[in-house]
């Protein structure tokens, strides 16, 4: 018995924390999820457009600013809303910039960078499936397999913004057009996950793939000209709209500790 | 095995029903459609040109940032009236922004390419070079 209690004091205790570092997926989940893509794409948009000093420059400034956050969420050992959201919100920028850049600045076909993001994607899940004999996002309670979240996250935002450029523009189909169709590909895979038993991690993968280009689509809704019609808000006040509304919710979920998850699965 | 076919024929299923929709009921883009007004572009064009001629490069690029903004801030909703003109005028955008902002612009390369740009507006079905 003493040298059992050894054992378990022996081990590194930020590894062996029961809390899962990342939150239950909820309905404010996906809700912020969406959000945080649409404010990914017209912040990119605007950044890229009005801040003048180009995609590149852009791009280096907004993926140091998302290394520092995920320092910060890798540092919480917990779920914690509000770095947690960061991280997302930042990441859906710098995998919109990732995109942008290898199309306009190295000329690599969407095609190409759909299908590059999907081998990199595959190959994410199958060595973190090798290494922990799981991909449940039920137990990320050590620094390894969030490690491995995160990666899988970065490829789903660069897939997503590839897939859904990929369809609007190469089949000719119009934001609203392009909203429509992975609109009905979410319901599908809902049906699919409520009735017919898909699994539930695999349906959780790809609808995360899929919410990008639908927030994307939304975002150009919210920031085109009447005339082509949008609302007309522009790319500032659907930005600034969008953060405000993650905001609000990220600040009721810190009150009321919605989301958080004790229990972890083998 | 079966779920990743269950999941690709939730993925097939209304992507096969979102097409067959389109081809029976929206009827497919017109080649020769309108990208709507663009003179205001042109408008903004024009005064690029003025400026340059002055040789004032470093005032041109400011101002063709101008369109540079309103061009990519309208390309969600304008690219999809007729995509092949729109790729043509966002080709002839893309080398007079280079031509103005790559190094020292020169004269020889800034002139034809605003004048390409300012055709490529006038008449979006021609591609430039």
């Amino acid at each position: 018995m003493a040298n059992l209690a050894f054992a378990e004091l022996a081990t590194p205790v930020q590894d062996t924390s029961p809390l899962n570092r990342v939150p239950k997926v909820t309905v404010d989940f996906w809700l912020i999820k969406l959000m945080a893509v649409t404010m990914g794409e017209t912040a990119a948009d605007y950044l890229n457009v009005n801040l003048g000093i180009g995609l590149t420059n852009t791009s280096l400034i907004m993926t140091a600013v998302l290394i520092v956050a995920l320092a910060a969420q890798f540092r919480q050992k917990r779920y914690v809303p509000w770095s947690y959201w960061l991280a997302v919100v930042l990441i859906s920028i710098v995998g919109t910039l990732v995109t942008d850049n290898l199309v306009d600045n190295f000329g690599v076909p969407l095609l190409t960078t759909a299908i590059g993001f999907s081998i990199a994607l595959a190959v994410t899940f199958a060595v973190w499936y090798r290494s922990e004999g799981t991909l449940s996002i039920h137990s990320i309670q050590t620094t390894r397999r969030e490690a491995w979240y995160w990666l899988a996250i970065l490829f789903t935002f660069a897939l997503g913004t590839a897939a859904g450029d990929l369809v609007a523009e190469k089949f000719g189909l119009g934001y609203l057009s392009t909203g429509v169709l992975f609109g009905m590909i979410i319901a599908s895979l809902s049906a699919g996950y409520f009735l017919l038993g898909l699994d539930a991690i695999l349906g959780f993968w790809l609808v995360y793939v899929l919410t990008r280009p639908l927030g994307a689509s939304f975002g150009d809704l919210m920031s085109q000209d009447p005339k082509y019609g949008g609302f007309g808000f522009g790319t500032v006040i659907t930005s600034a709209l969008f953060l405000g509304a993650i905001v609000a919710i990220v600040g009721y979920m810190t009150w009321t500790h919605d989301g958080e998850e004790m229990a972890v699965e083998a | 095995m079966k779920q990743i076919l269950l999941a690709a024929a939730l993925i097939v299923a209304p992507i096969v029903a979102f097409t067959g929709f389109n081809l029976a009921f929206v009827s497919p883009a017109v080649a020769n459609a309108t990208l709507g007004d663009l003179s205001p572009m042109k408008v903004i064009i024009a005064d690029v040109q003025k400026i340059a001629a002055t040789g004032d490069f470093k005032a041109a690029e400011v101002r063709i940032t101008d369109f540079e903004t309103s061009w990519d801030d309208a390309a969600a909703g304008m690219r999809p009236l007729n995509p092949a003109a729109w790729d043509n005028i966002d080709g002839a955008s893309d080398h007079a922004l280079k031509a103005l902002r790559k190094g020292t612009p020169t004269v020889d390369v800034v002139t034809p390419a605003l004048a390409a740009l300012l055709a490529a507006l006038t008449d979006p079905s021609k591609a430039s070079n």
